[in-house]
């Protein structure tokens, strides 16, 4: 009740970025449709979707601003006054700001669909879809997706972490922010990569992807360790552990 | 058998701090603050400004943690537990500008149970606000007013009020204070006031605490310290923290 609660005040709090972003990307996509005859139809399509690249980082930086601002607004002490767990405060942070990512990834890839649909309005066919290995591509699809997923917590915990590793102080609050950003990041990828290496022994997935390549697309075989898998989900449990345990024990607002 | 329990319970020191330190770099903010509140008085925490009592009441509130020494709040270290049954009003607006003051009673309402709609309803009465008013859109009074509606629409064990008057026009603070120690203060509840209006908030005080440069430079019974002196809280504010 009370962290569902504290999740919609998040999600309230993002509702202006939201509709500044479903401006931007509306007015993107009705500019994009006046390019068509001169930059070509499909280069069109591609850069209607280049806006999901960008919303990873948007992502991550959604769920540092939703910290960032409580002590921005000095609204802190009142949140941190509330019965509630360090945990939970920075839990519902995380998941508003990774449901508005997903909601705003739907819509960028929706609006991109709609122009897709639009095709024949330009003489233009439709991609054989249809024709893609669909059964054996599929658990690229889902790595893929998952991974994507991942990267967006996994940076926005990292941001959370390093704002609020700065607020333990009362000075130099910000540079200790930049500092302890770059110093966990860099450990994260230390001590990841050696870890999936002492963790070599366990079990290897192996699926197919369609990459491009000079003969088009092609089905290559791939790897994943689920080792990498374990990893990343030791270090985001860990990171968590920590934002939450700063955001309730350590920070000062 | 519930009112029996919460005796036990109040039978327990409100705030018991021993030896508390706090430091910001260099500088100690507190500087060893031995202090024990009993449960159920009204304190005055008089200082200047610096003097520490905003980082004492933050301390108390569990938003800030001591350097050295121990902080008990009804004789648990401050947390989620000690945070059901401690109201904290900081002294600058503290709440989202979006919300409107019934968004904000409700949202309150529903992290503690112990918020009464109707108490809620009858203070806004009192202080002038309107429900569907936007936080961002009231004056720096008003926001202050609104504070003390969330505050004592509770009935929490432990109130700490950090200057609760600043903001609030001269002519109103008095009728305020009264009621809050009067008509909206419930017997069981301890307040903690951190106040620089010492004339004004003078009647209300059972005990007071001067801080000087993170220290307790004086400290008692109101009424007893007005008997052996022979002089007003205010008077001595003056000669104490001068």
């Amino acid at each position: 009740m009370t962290f569902t609660k504290l999740f919609l005040k998040e999600m309230r709090s993002l509702r202006m970025n939201f509709v500044i972003f479903l401006a931007i990307i509306f007015v993107l996509d009705v500019f994009l449709i006046t390019r068509v005859s001169t930059w070509g139809f499909w280069n069109v399509v591609l850069v209607s979707l280049t806006p999901l690249l960008l919303l990873i980082f948007l992502g991550m930086l959604q769920a540092f601003l939703l910290v960032r601002d409580e002590w921005k607004a000095g609204t802190a002490p009142f949140l941190r006054s509330l019965p509630i767990s360090g945990w939970g405060i920075v839990g519902a942070k995380m998941l508003a700001a990774f449901a508005i990512w997903i909601v705003m990834s739907l819509v960028v890839l929706a609006l991109s669909g709609i122009i897709y649909a639009s095709a024949p309005l330009f003489d233009m066919e439709w991609l054989p879809l249809a024709d893609l290995p669909w059964a054996r591509i599929s658990t690229s699809i889902v790595i893929f997706g998952l991974g994507i997923m991942a990267a967006v917590l996994f940076g926005g915990i990292v941001l959370q972490s390093a704002f609020l590793l700065g607020r333990i102080v009362n000075r130099f609050s910000g540079l200790l922010s930049v500092a302890a950003g770059i110093a966990l990041m860099f450990l994260t990828s230390r001590v990841g990569d050696w870890l999936v290496e002492v963790l070599s022994f366990f079990p290897v997935i192996r699926f197919e992807a369609l990459i491009i390549t000079s003969q088009g697309l092609t089905l290559m075989p791939q790897e994943l360790s689920t080792a990498a898998i374990l990893v990343l989900i030791l270090e985001l449990g860990l990171l968590f552990w920590v934002a939450g345990w700063l955001m309730e024990k350590k920070a000062e607002s | 058998m519930m009112i029996s329990t919460m005796q036990e319970q109040n039978q327990e020191p409100a705030v018991q701090l021993n030896g508390l330190v706090k430091r910001y770099g260099l500088t100690r903010a507190l500087d060893g603050v031995d202090l024990t509140i009993e449960s159920g008085k009204v304190v005055g925490l008089l200082g200047q400004n610096g003097s520490g009592k905003t980082t004492m009441l933050k301390i108390i509130a569990g938003l800030r943690s001591p350097s050295a020494g121990t902080v008990k709040v009804f004789g648990m270290t401050p947390g989620v537990k000690t945070k059901q049954r401690v109201v904290f009003l900081p002294e600058v607006n503290a709440y989202y500008e979006w919300m409107t003051v019934d968004y904000l009673i409700d949202f309150v309402n529903s992290f503690y149970p112990d918020l009464s709609r109707e108490r809620a309803e009858v203070l806004k009465k009192f202080m002038g606000l309107k429900g569907e008013s936007k936080i961002g859109a009231l004056s720096k009074g008003q926001q202050a007013r609104l504070k003390l509606v969330v505050g004592l629409s509770r009935s929490a064990d432990l109130m700490l009020l950090d200057e609760p008057l600043a903001g609030i026009d001269p002519p109103s603070r008095a009728r305020i204070l009264q009621a809050l120690v009067g008509e909206f203060r419930q017997e069981h509840q301890t307040l903690i006031i951190s106040t620089h209006e010492v004339k004004e908030a003078e009647p209300i005080f059972d005990q007071v605490v001067f801080l000087r440069e993170g220290k307790v430079a004086l400290q008692g019974n109101a009424e007893a310290l007005r008997a052996s002196t022979g002089r007003s809280m205010e008077e001595l504010f003056e000669e104490v923290l001068e």
